[in-house]
């Protein structure tokens, strides 16, 4: 089954590099657990779209440690094809897709996989809810992204993950929500508020307990983890942490996604991983994420606003212009 | 909030005024639901376990509303080796929806996710000595798919094939190549009664203050919010968004959907618990 | 159109604004544009006049050389991944037959292109232009990576040399590094083959690749993991790409317009085009002409134009390429 549109590899196949010894490189961690990596988000950087975002999540620490860069690319509202049913609201469709290269260890492959369906439903589901889709009858409004490198922790193989939930995927989901949110503001649509990701997440501090060099073992610590004697392990090991990254040096019990909508107070995804417990001081771990996450995402939205804004700006700046040049003729009426 | 809209993903043949009678009905307190069920009353369904003999594990639920499913377990035993990924590789599902072309991502990584928590401690049980491993299928085939979303059904059946796999025993040492002891009656259990069981997704909408479990197609059509909330033993392990609903949601319909899904979980675990019991 | 005064600019009383105008008469609209004097295409520029480039090198992590390269609206980003490719694995036969063809050292891309050491793909299914959706490339897509991947085994820059990897004690090739190249159009206004190319180009110089080895006890390729070990790619000399689209305003009107770097826009309208591989030293490599009959002068302005063009990207690649070192 060779793809006969692509021009394809050696049909013996290849592998990526095995190295001597893996790279032992155990970055501290630099943050506190509350503080975000810095943003940086650009709009209009693809003109041929009606709207478009850039967004880049840096590791100023070390920089050849992953970061994650996305584009967006949004367009419409435009005619839906003549062959698709009537609709009374814009249909907004999103599309997800990793750069063959974008990844640590295996590369991506050029059809959408499993992962990407499944990243596209989520993204489309957290934008559709704050775009006004009934202004616009008849319509699609199609956003595409484009993950050009992450951070790993896909859950792929090969990925150095150790047993802890795959925070890559939600911070790649979160980082699209606010670039595409972006680039759907760039593009005019009209919308009832920007949407912002966040990640948070629920560590184990690597290093500090015994256990979890063995993943058998970690997963013991997670069995009992009610049992006394974990009991004051648990106080003293876990903690929440905002905008986790997979490449911060620790092990992620649990993790949550949110698309947060700051202006209205409302939710419009929410993904968690990994297991919370409820009873006791249990219900508190669900709460604390989704609290910890929109706390992100409240940040996040502070990065998006500016770009928006900017972007405003220099477009009312082009219409100031305009009206500096026909104020030569028009001086009068303003006199009036 | 929650403009009234027909929902183009869900497909409703109802028309926006009937949305609404809906809509309406469904935020009263009491709520009414148009099949007059209590909010956490389930359709009534029919399950059994065991129903293939060439599985480790097998299980059929058959829903009220026609929606038919058949999960089958197979477990090979696997070499360890370095390239093809860790455990995460070794339990491997697959969601077929009879009819659909691409199988459905949403539900498969609903399910994979769910099983593959951390902590669970099911992939330490499929570890055979020091070099190989069980490699666990997981397929589930969707016969008829149910009018409503299928989530539910997905999990539930595949909860009672889980907790009804058997592995043979395993009598070799840890150095040697693996030898399995013939008799079926002294297989182990791959989910263990005393240990933590496999995870049920359940499906929630919510509609104004109200909650609602085991959603009919025009129950999400109206909904706010549609959460997947997985459950395994008092503990959640994994929530999505579904589509559905207009707006967002508040952060405190979110948590009280949760919150309540733990509850109602507790009540399906024990009654599908009496499904293996009654075989 | 032909009614139309031909010099001032027509005092029609039904009149669009520039945009519409675009819409409904495209090529109308271009004509009056390099009617005027002088010459001036809708985008500002002069018709002989590309428009600036600018790239970025190894912005990428998880690659091991990248590239992004804009010009304009247009902009792509290159990435190269290498894959270790194991004769250990292949049949027998066929490496010692592949291996006396090498030794002779006759074509050094040869074992490049024999064994598909190099897999040159272009992604435009990104949302860069609202022509092109995720999926299957489109033919369009298909065609240029095509031509690029001809370009870039015709022009034999890389060495199948460096993509060698051997046995430490018997000096026999045991494994070849396979050389993915990635290009994503990231936003597309024309003229995509030119800044592919770059891209590739600029990508491969960046590119470092782990020193590897063949492990006789372990059977299999190991690379050694520290970065000073790491190794360029060979890349042998400069080509760069010069492409033009090509339209005839009439025998009266001026005759033909050569467009340097055409845009979306005008590689929609014209037809005719010419592309032209420019190499070091005014060297040419590889000629393209079609879509419509020229004068032979026609070409050999383009080639003029390419060379000229040749020592923007040179200088461009000096400043960014010279000093960086990974």
């Amino acid at each position: 089954m060779t793809d006969r549109r692509r021009i394809n590899g050696p049909a013996e196949g290849t592998t990526p590099p095995v190295f001597l010894t893996s790279s032992t490189h155990k970055p501290v961690i630099k943050r506190s657990p509350t503080t975000l990596r810095k943003i940086f988000l650009k709009t209009s950087l693809t003109p041929p779209a009606t709207g478009s975002a850039f967004l880049e999540l840096p590791t100023p620490s070390n920089p050849s440690t992953p970061t994650l860069k996305l584009t967006a690319s949004v367009y419409g509202p435009r005619p839906l094809p003549s062959s698709t049913t009537f609709s009374p609201d814009a249909r907004l469709t999103a599309e997800l897709k990793f750069s063959p290269f974008s990844t640590p260890g295996h590369r991506r492959g050029y059809i959408r996989d499993g992962v990407e369906r499944d990243l596209s439903a989520q993204l489309s589901i957290a934008l559709e809810k704050s775009v006004d889709v009934g202004k616009y009858p008849k319509s699609a409004i199609d956003v595409f992204v484009s993950v050009l490198d992450c951070e790993g922790g896909l859950g792929d193989a090969g990925d150095g993950n150790d047993g802890g939930v795959e925070v890559g995927l939600m911070g790649v989901v979160a980082g699209a929500i606010s670039c595409a949110s972006a680039a759907i503001a760039d593009a005019g649509i009209e919308c009832f508020d920007l949407v912002a990701g966040g990640v948070a997440g629920l560590i184990r501090e690597r290093g500090g307990v015994v256990e979890e060099d063995h993943v058998g073992e970690g997963m013991e610590a997670g069995e009992d983890i009610s049992g006394a004697r974990h009991g004051e392990k648990k106080n003293r090991g876990i903690a929440l942490v905002l905008d986790p990254s997979p490449t911060d040096g620790y092990i992620i019990l649990a993790a949550a996604a949110v698309g947060y909508m700051a202006a209205r107070d409302e939710l419009t995804l929410v993904w968690t991983k990994g297991s919370m417990g409820r009873e006791g001081d249990g219900t508190d771990e669900v709460e604390r994420l989704v609290d910890g996450a929109i706390a992100a995402a409240t940040s996040v939205r502070l990065v998006i606003n500016e770009a928006v804004k900017e972007r405003l700006l220099l477009g009312l700046k082009e219409i100031g212009l305009i009206k500096e040049k026909a104020g030569g003729n028009d001086g009068d009426i303003v006199m009036e | 909030m929650a403009p009234l809209q027909t929902s183009q993903q869900t497909g409703t043949p109802l028309s926006p005024a009937e949305l609404s009678y809906l809509h309406t009905s469904l935020t009263l307190t009491p709520p009414i639901r148009p099949d007059s069920r209590t909010p956490t009353q389930f359709r009534p369904l029919f399950a059994e376990s065991d129903i293939l003999p060439s599985t480790n594990g097998s299980a059929r639920m058959i829903w009220g509303d026609g929606g038919e499913c058949i999960v089958g377990v197979k477990a090979e035993v696997e070499k360890n080796s370095i390239s093809s990924g860790g455990p995460r590789d070794w339990i491997e599902t697959n969601v077929e929806v009879s009819g659909q072309r691409d199988d459905d991502a949403f539900l498969g990584m609903t399910v994979a996710e769910s099983l593959l928590v951390p902590g669970s401690g099911v992939l330490e049980r499929l570890v055979l000595g020091e070099r190989f491993h069980w490699k666990i299928f997981v397929d589930i085939l969707l016969l008829t798919p149910p009018l409503s979303h299928p989530a539910t059904l997905l999990t539930l059946t595949t909860y009672l094939a889980l907790r009804n796999t058997f592995l043979p025993k395993l009598v070799s040492e840890a150095a040697e190549d693996p030898v399995f002891d013939d008799d079926w009656g002294n297989g182990l259990p791959l989910y263990p009664v005393d240990r933590i069981p496999p995870p049920i997704t359940l499906l929630v909408v919510n509609v104004g203050e109200n909650i609602f479990f085991d959603p009919t197609r025009e129950e999400l059509a109206v909904g706010d919010v549609v959460l997947a909330v997985s459950i395994c033993e008092k503990k959640v392990v994994g929530v999505r968004t579904l589509e559905g609903g207009s707006g967002g949601v508040k952060r405190e319909a979110v948590k009280r959907v949760i919150k309540e899904s733990c509850e109602v979980a507790e009540e399906v675990f024990s009654s599908l618990n009496g499904v293996g019991e009654g075989d | 159109m032909t009614t139309a005064p031909p010099l001032p600019p027509p005092s029609n009383p039904l009149s669009f604004p520039p945009a519409t105008f675009q819409k409904l008469a495209p090529k109308t609209f271009l004509e009056r544009h390099l009617q005027s004097t002088p010459a001036t295409r809708p985008s500002g520029r002069n018709p002989d006049t590309f428009r600036t480039p600018s790239l970025h090198t190894n912005s990428l992590s998880h690659a091991h050389g990248s590239a992004v390269v804009r010009t304009g609206d247009t902009a792509v980003v290159c990435g190269v991944r290498g894959e270790i490719l194991s004769l250990a694995t292949g049949v027998g036969s066929r490496v010692v037959v592949l291996r006396s063809g090498e030794d002779g050292k006759e074509e050094e891309g040869d074992g490049i292109r024999e064994r598909g050491l190099v897999v040159t793909n272009l992604e435009m299914g990104t949302g860069c232009t609202r022509d092109y959706h995720p999926g299957p490339p489109t033919d369009f897509a298909q065609a240029i990576t095509a031509r690029l991947h001809r370009l870039l085994l015709a022009s034999k820059l890389i060495s199948s040399q460096s993509l060698r990897i051997l046995d430490p004690n018997t000096e026999k090739i045991k494994a070849y590094w396979v050389l993915y190249i990635d290009v994503v159009v990231i936003s597309l206004d024309g003229n995509v083959l030119d800044v592919a190319w770059a891209s590739i180009l600029a990508a491969l110089r960046s590119t470092r690749l782990p020193q590897a080895y063949w492990d006789q006890d372990a059977e299999s390729v190991v690379c050694y993991p520290e970065v000073s070990r790491y190794k360029s790619l060979d890349i042998k000399g400069l080509a760069f790409i010069a492409s033009f689209a090509v339209i005839d305003l009439g025998a009266e009107k001026g005759g033909k317009v050569i467009l340097s770097d055409p845009d979306e826009f005008e590689e929609g309208v014209c037809e005719e085009r010419v592309m032209v591989c420019a190499l070091g030293g005014g060297k040419v490599g590889w000629i393209e002409k079609g879509g419509g009959v020229g004068q032979v002068a026609e070409v050999v302005e383009c080639v003029h134009r390419a060379t000229e063009r040749f020592k923007v990207w040179e200088q461009l690649f000096v400043e960014v390429l010279g000093s960086s070192g990974r």
